[in-house]
């Protein structure tokens, strides 16, 4: 091997540099530049946008079961669920009411509304509709003395 | 982009072009082969790995060695995923190149990047490959590679065979033109054993 050069050697020659007019640096080295500019340009968006998968979330804590204290009582945290039931659906409902019974009302021509309240659901034995003894009256009756007389009858025949 | 780098390169013959200029220029200090720079740029898209490896230019003595590092941005300066390649004669940075088919490389990774001096040890890589100072074996190092990855500056010396015994000699030399302590380990892999990811080294000092 003929011509070595150590470090030192080299560094030494290094004022003799010449530059070799066969490539364009100075292209090469915008083209350079110009990629690592895209590269901070993607590197900015990406990093704004979001758009990089996190593999590093961490996963859901799962929720341990409750558990008793020292005297062995247990505390239930019930969350209270909001109410479906909105303001909204109220006025609908209420005017769909109002609606209906001016029609019944037209109907009938009476000016007061009827309302038939549902036995089944008040505590009462006693029908809170007059109207509802009758309706609910047992429709044959037994009757004491007429059973007595025709036991009367059986016994004369037998002696 | 590639254009331009097409463009800075297009009239660059691996044959012809030092010939041309030793014509122009008499070099007093020959080098002892013919080395060529290539560089790989990102992928930005669906090219081919053939289209992102380029030969910038080939020298043969020292003055044009000074010229071109003086001329072409320093390692710290690449985008990500940019490579810098110094090899012999017109040997191809790649495993495929029948001179490097049956080799390997010395391989170390600078993790921290903000506190390496990488445009530094990069030179005295290329000094010690350019000087043939790495090898006592005349050819055995077929070339030097930079990579600038996000996560590491990798500088890693190729090797014509995998023979243990130039092998050590060389990642001794090799660790300390790197400046390397005793603590920090270079990897030898060999380049038919680097297909799969989980390859392993086949030398490590």
């Amino acid at each position: 091997m003929s011509n070595k050069y150590t470090e030192a050697q080299l560094i030494e020659l290094r004022s003799t540099a010449y530059v070799p007019t066969t490539v364009d640096f100075e292209i090469f080295a915008k083209s350079i530049q110009e990629q690592r500019e895209l590269q901070n340009e993607q590197e900015r968006r990406g990093s704004h946008v979001g758009i990089r998968p996190k593999f590093n979330k961490k996963p859901r804590e799962k929720k341990l079961p409750p558990q008793a204290d020292a005297e062995g009582w247990v505390t239930l945290d019930h969350k209270k669920k909001s109410e479906s039931f909105s303001e909204t659906d109220g006025l609908v409902e209420r005017e769909t009411f109002k609606e209906g019974l001016e029609q019944d009302t037209k109907k009938s021509g009476q000016t007061a509304a009827r309302i038939k309240p549902n036995n089944k659901n008040i505590s009462s034995s006693r029908p809170s509709d007059p109207r509802d003894i009758t309706a609910e009256k047992p429709k044959s009756k037994f009757n004491a003395f007429a059973a007595l007389d025709s036991e009367d009858e059986d016994s004369d025949d037998d002696e | 982009m590639s254009e331009e780098l097409n463009q800075a390169t297009k009239d660059l013959s691996l044959e012809e072009q030092p010939q041309q200029a030793q014509q122009e220029v008499e070099f007093k200090h020959p080098l002892n082969s013919k080395w060529t720079l290539w560089y790989t740029k990102p992928a930005s898209g669906k090219e081919a790995w053939s289209d992102l490896l380029k030969p910038i230019i080939s020298f043969e003595s020292v003055e044009e060695f000074w010229g071109i590092f003086n001329s072409v941005p320093q390692p710290n300066e690449l985008p990500l995923k940019g490579d810098y390649h110094l090899f012999r004669d017109d040997i191809k940075p790649e495993w495929e190149d029948e001179r490097n088919t049956e080799g390997g490389r010395w391989s170390f990774e600078f993790k921290a990047k903000n506190s390496v001096d990488i445009n530094e040890l990069w030179l005295r890589g290329l000094m010690s490959v350019i000087g043939e100072t790495i090898q006592d074996d005349e050819n055995e190092v077929n070339g030097i590679v930079l990579n600038n990855r996000k996560f590491a500056y990798r500088i890693s010396l190729w090797t014509k065979t995998t023979t243990k015994g130039k092998l050590f000699q060389i990642g001794e030399r090799f660790k300390k033109v790197l400046k390397l302590n005793d603590a920090d380990s270079i990897e030898f892999y060999t380049h038919k054993g680097s297909d799969s990811r989980d390859a392993k080294p086949i030398l490590m000092i």
